[in-house]
């Protein structure tokens, strides 16, 4: 009878217990204790695949010879026992005699002895048997096992500093294969990883550099002067707080283009037309001072599935670029509409247009159309960046369309969740 | 003073003519280049990267085009082993990482500033004339002489160029900036207050005044 007041089993408290006693390393110690185990009671050879398959292949071997010759002997055996020997019987006065069949009494003996023999051999031959199993598995097996061991000798070589090598395993295309080419598939992922980071990070310490040289060569000059007046002091101060502003502002960018780069996003059903109208209203007052007319309009009904806050930011960062590059009582519009499995969210300027040759590049980071002016404003040059990614991130893509002194039009495309009822057909509007 | 960033640019120039330099700024590469053909500097420090023309452009140009040729150092955020090779093939004399320290630009500009005069280290010495440039102090035996940043800078001119005549266009261009006005008399007041200051009393005079031509410093 189980109590059911009583924790299932003591054992299992007992190893919660050490468990929570372990030190921090509890996993890896959990990792190798099976051959810790093992090693504690078999030498560590014993331990090996190759000793446990050549040992399960000789007993498998011995045992199914054993089943046959044993059938074998048992089969003869019987059928010999239950030989009948015939006899005659006479009578002599008033007794019976049974007289056996001498040739067949012999032919018996013979038998006997015949079978005696057969037990011997076989069980000798079994034996020279499990013996020559063992020593051809142990080989056998050896022979299987060695790319094994090639593949975690290369692993083990590879550092996380030069993830250029490859495992590179030659031979037939089995499983070994197989592995060792999972191996080196992954290696050629987390080597564009890390190559992706440490450009990233050179790119980002550049970007960080330029500020800070601005701010340590003020004040190495200004303190250094010990004629400065009131006004320089003020000055250099204005010079610092103008650089570490853009520093600051630099640093967001970076740590939003950081985490979702590497931090799942949501995905929740998020409704486009108040994304819109959101949006719509954060940037009334920067495009009034702008003196720029912002126009959207979304229709209902328009359904994608994402991140909330991340789709916010993307359409935030097209808003504040239009808002930045259109001229006075020009008009910047946001809409959005459905096309296909796809919803777009297109924001418009009539600003002054992108070159062609820089459609491409206004994606990169830390590209700027004018850096000084960029710089004097505080950009990261990280905004479209982190559109891009944002829509990536979603499974989507942003467009642009822009032609010189005509504006631009940049639209995320994004998959549009299919709804649970059939939608109304969006208005014609929307799509042209 | 060649850098995109103006704060930057404005800082190195205010700190450099402290020193008796004279600094013209240039916040793009193609004023830089204007202004190199039109003026002979003796030194560029200039920022690699700038939107239109970027710093290395620049070198090559300057290296194929100006006469005579500047020193030049180049000022960097990118410190990768290629940006700086490419940097020196370019054409440039040195290289410094931004963020530097003040103090190593400024030593690093006397050390480029003197590589073509006899001087070896940061005190120069012509006669019984004495300048230790890294300290900013000059002497004549053992008086030590009191001069004006600018008084300075004409001294060091005139010992790293001792024994030639000087004309008073070159010590405007090369101890003035660009916003002298080429028509006042202040080069010719300089050298007269520096001269007074140079020697005192009976001592032997040993900036000379070559008339017509310009001045010339007495190289013993």
């Amino acid at each position: 009878m189980i109590d059911p007041n009583l924790p299932a089993s003591d054992d299992g408290r007992d190893e919660v217990t050490i468990e929570q006693s372990r030190p921090p390393s509890a996993v890896r110690t959990r990792l190798h204790s099976r051959s810790y185990r093992a090693s504690s009671h078999l030498p560590a050879w014993m331990g090996s695949i190759r000793f446990r398959l050549t040992a399960i292949w000789s007993i498998l071997v011995f045992g199914l010879a054993a089943l046959v010759v044993g059938g074998i002997y048992l089969g003869l055996q019987y059928s010999l026992r239950n030989q009948k020997i015939s006899a005659t019987a006479f009578q002599v006065g008033g007794l019976t005699f049974i007289q056996p069949d001498q040739a067949q009494l012999v032919q018996r003996a013979v038998n006997e002895r015949a079978l005696d023999a057969l037990r011997v051999y076989s069980i000798w031959a079994l034996l020279a048997l499990f013996f020559t199993s063992l020593v051809v598995g142990w080989i056998v097996s050896g022979r299987m096992l060695r790319p094994l061991g090639e593949i975690s000798n290369s692993v083990r070589e590879i550092q996380a500093s030069d993830l250029k090598q490859r495992i590179d395993l030659g031979g037939p295309n089995d499983e070994l294969r197989q592995l060792a080419d999972t191996f080196d598939d992954m290696l050629g992922r987390l080597d564009e990883a890390f190559e992706g980071q440490r450009q990233f990070i050179h790119e980002a310490s550049h970007e960080l550099r330029n500020p800070l040289a601005v701010i340590r060569t003020n004040l190495e000059v200004t303190l250094s002067d010990p004629d400065a007046s009131a006004e320089d002091l003020r000055h250099a101060a204005e010079v610092v707080e103008r650089s570490s502003e853009r520093m600051a502002r630099l640093v967001d960018d970076l740590l939003v283009y950081a985490r979702k780069g590497t931090l799942s996003l949501e995905r929740d059903p998020v409704d486009v037309a108040l994304l819109i109208d959101e949006a719509a209203e954060e940037f009334a007052a920067p495009a009034s001072a702008a003196g720029v007319h912002l126009v959207h309009h979304a229709p209902a009904g328009l359904w994608v599935i994402g991140d909330r806050l991340a789709l916010r930011q993307a359409l935030g960062n097209l808003l504040a670029n239009a808002i930045r590059y259109s001229p006075e009582g020009t008009t910047v519009r946001i809409r959005g509409g459905l096309d296909g499995p796809w919803v777009w969210i297109a924001v418009e300027d009539q600003g002054p247009g992108i070159d062609p040759s820089d459609q491409d590049r206004v994606f990169q980071r830390f590209w700027r159309g004018n850096p000084r002016e960029g710089r004097e404003q505080g950009r990261s040059g990280l905004g479209l960046t982190i559109v891009r990614q944002i829509a990536e991130a979603l499974g989507g893509e942003v467009k642009l369309v822009s032609q010189v002194d005509h504006g631009s039009a940049f639209a995320l495309w994004l998959p549009a969740m299919v709804p649970a009822e059939p939608l109304p057909p969006p208005p014609p509007s929307a799509i042209a | 003073m060649i850098d995109d960033e103006v704060d930057l640019a404005e800082a190195v120039a205010r700190g450099l003519r402290r020193e008796g330099y004279a600094v013209d700024v240039s916040n793009d590469g193609a004023d830089a280049i204007d202004k190199i053909m039109v003026n002979t500097y003796d030194l560029l420090c200039l920022d690699i990267t700038m939107p239109g023309i970027d710093g290395r452009e620049v070198c090559q140009r300057v290296r194929a085009e100006a006469d005579p040729q500047p020193r030049i150092l180049m000022l960097t955020a990118r410190d990768g082993l290629e940006d700086r090779v490419a940097g020196l093939d370019d054409g440039a004399d040195d290289y410094l990482v931004k963020p530097f320290a003040f103090p190593e630009l400024l030593a690093r500009v006397r050390s480029l500033l003197r590589r073509d005069s006899r001087a070896v280290s940061s005190v120069t010495v012509v006669g019984e004339l004495e300048i230790d440039d890294a300290r900013h102090e000059a002497k004549r035996g053992t008086r030590r002489l009191d001069l004006t940043a600018k008084e300075f800078a004409l001294l060091r001119y005139f010992m790293l160029h001792a024994g030639e005549v000087i004309s008073q266009e070159t010590l405007l261009e090369h101890v003035w900036d660009e916003h002298a006005d080429p028509f006042t008399n202040t080069v010719r007041v300089t050298v007269g207050t520096l001269r007074r200051k140079v020697s005192i009393d009976d001592e032997t005079p040993l900036i000379e005044t070559i008339i017509g031509s310009g001045y010339r410093l007495l190289d013993p």
